[in-house]
């Protein structure tokens, strides 16, 4: 005897409720937010753009309008279906000298390092190159007042591990540092390490660290009290998302229904609460929640990654290796603009990796350019120390004038449906091999065979 | 995008799927007196879904950009 079944009455209020409050959400961020807009001036510098190319590793002049205070040096370029992820080239010129400024990313397209490593188009135009680079003194030579790398260096096998699963190539494996031209300008492994002990001391008061100075990552030394994925939980659970410092005081401000004179931040806060039990796949309705309490989406649809799309397109075309690639496009991107660029709050941490290498390198710079028939260096530095050379070697009255950008990493060209239908086939493939072929053709081989025969009778 | 559309279906009626079993089994737990089994589902469903928004608001969004 068939019976009919019906849904509790409670599950649909919680569905009836969870959709009034999401419309309301996106109501209350959108309606209010256009009287909020602010305008920023901003000091612009126009720079003019030649040629592109899809090839790796080669040089692209583009149009782009870059501000002093808020300079691109790595960004996503989109050229119809072919993604790529770039690093700019900056040059500044006082009078004859010159010094080009390069935005290193560590991980990338070998094509991409191997453009330092060639003479014609890189190494014959400076009479000196500058680099970063955390390595061991062991590693270093005083030359001709210049520190030197004289041994072939290669990247640790933990950098190579995680090149290779993203399909590419480290920084240290593929560029020569042992090139004559080229000088040390950062600190050394020891160095660094020393900063980091007495700055850790300073910060504890205590002395009595447990870091194994040797065989800690630099990174870890830098920041001993750095996020754990649990951390990152407990701060997506409670509060937002975790790439947002909630402990500063320039924390951002929640902004929920304050048109109607509610307290926005406790009220979201309740919201999410209550969200995360109430409505089915909760995490699309907080995500929409913080959006919107917190960059305003309505006005701001920018904030949603560049590579969103392709990322979720990769996902559904069942292309891992891509997805992956696109990932840590998307946190090197990220990570860009997650340290005190005004200096005001800024962390033991971001001093060390960033301002304190930056100074030592800035030194070596003015070293250099004082030298007789050095006209033009060129210093190579990682993306996040780039913005703050940048700012200092401008407020030495040096006019800037060209930026070209280098793709790091070049993404395939994707098309949904063959790549789709190819991993079904496989998959179909390896199901009907696991179970030795006994079973005849399997469900899809018939169901192409049927769409193939009605094809050609139409 | 006619494939992320059925990408999004399928995700919701999974949420949807998840989300009425765990209402059932914690209500069914609570009803037999068996909190432990309530919570620790719950608590599942919690890490799960943690651990969800976690990757879709690091990688979908960009929290640091605000006005680009």
């Amino acid at each position: 005897m068939m019976t009919r079944t019906t849904r509790p009455p409670f599950i649909r209020k919680k569905y009836a409720i969870s959709i009034i409050i999401t419309f309301l959400v996106v109501v209350d961020s959108y309606a209010p937010s256009y009287r909020w807009k602010s305008f920023s001036k901003r000091s612009s510098l126009a720079m003019t753009s030649t040629r592109s190319t899809s090839k790796p590793g080669t040089e692209v002049k583009i149009t782009k309008s870059l501000s002093a205070n808020d300079p691109t040096y790595i960004q996503w370029s989109r050229q119809k279906e072919i993604w790529k992820m770039q690093t700019a080239v900056t040059t500044f010129r006082k009078g004859d000298q010159t010094v080009e400024l390069h935005a290193q990313q560590h991980y990338g397209d070998a094509d991409y390092f191997r453009y330092w490593n060639s003479e014609d188009e890189f190494n014959n135009r400076q009479d000196s190159v500058l680099f970063e680079l955390l390595v061991d003194d062991e590693l270093l030579e005083y030359k001709r007042g210049n520190w030197c790398v004289t041994q072939p260096i290669m990247a640790s096998s933990n950098d190579q591990l995680f090149a290779q699963n993203l399909g590419l190539q480290c920084q240290a494996s593929i560029i020569d540092y042992t090139n004559p031209k080229w000088s040390h300008a950062d600190l050394s492994r020891q160095e660094f390490a020393k900063l980091a002990t007495e700055k850790n001391k300073e910060k504890t008061n205590t002395g009595s660290e447990s870091l194994d100075y040797n065989n800690t990552p630099l990174w870890k030394l830098a920041s001993p009290d750095s996020s754990s994925t649990a951390a990152e939980a407990v701060a997506a659970l409670m509060v937002g998302p975790p790439s947002l410092n909630y402990s500063t005081q320039n924390a951002r401000k929640r902004r929920l229904f304050t048109n109607l004179f509610l307290p926005g931040g406790q009220l979201a806060f309740a919201l999410r609460a209550i969200l995360w039990m109430t409505v089915p796949a909760p995490e699309l309705s907080i995500i929409l929640l913080d959006w919107s309490s917190l960059l305003q989406g309505g006005s701001n649809p920018s904030a949603l990654s560049e590579v969103a799309l392709p990322i979720l397109t990769s996902l559904v075309k069942f292309d891992l290796n891509q997805m992956r690639r696109f990932l840590f496009g998307q946190v090197v991107m990220s990570s860009k603009s997650n340290g005190s660029s005004n200096g005001k709050d800024a962390s033991t941490s971001w001093n060390l990796l960033v301002i304190d290498r930056n100074d030592h390198a800035l030194s070596v710079l003015n070293r250099k350019l004082e030298e007789k028939d050095v006209n033009s260096v060129a210093l190579l530095y990682g993306v996040r120390n780039t913005c703050f050379i940048s700012s200092t070697v401008l407020r030495t009255n040096k006019t800037y004038s060209q930026t070209l950008f280098l793709v790091i990493v070049l993404y395939d060209r994707v098309l949904i449906a063959p790549i789709f239908t190819t991993n079904l086939l496989r998959w179909d493939f390896n199901q009907r091999r696991r179970h030795g072929g006994r079973h005849g053709p399997s469900k899809i081989v018939l169901l192409l065979r049927q769409m193939m025969k009605t094809k050609r009778r139409g | 995008m006619t494939a992320l559309g059925i990408f999004l279906v399928f995700y919701l009626i999974i949420g949807a799927l998840d989300w009425v079993g765990i209402v059932g089994d914690t209500a069914s737990a609570l009803f037999d007196s068996n909190y432990l089994d309530a919570s620790v589902a719950l608590g599942l469903y919690l890490v799960r879904h943690v651990l969800l928004y976690l990757g879709l608001s690091k990688f979908l969004i960009d929290w640091t950009n605000t006005g680009r």
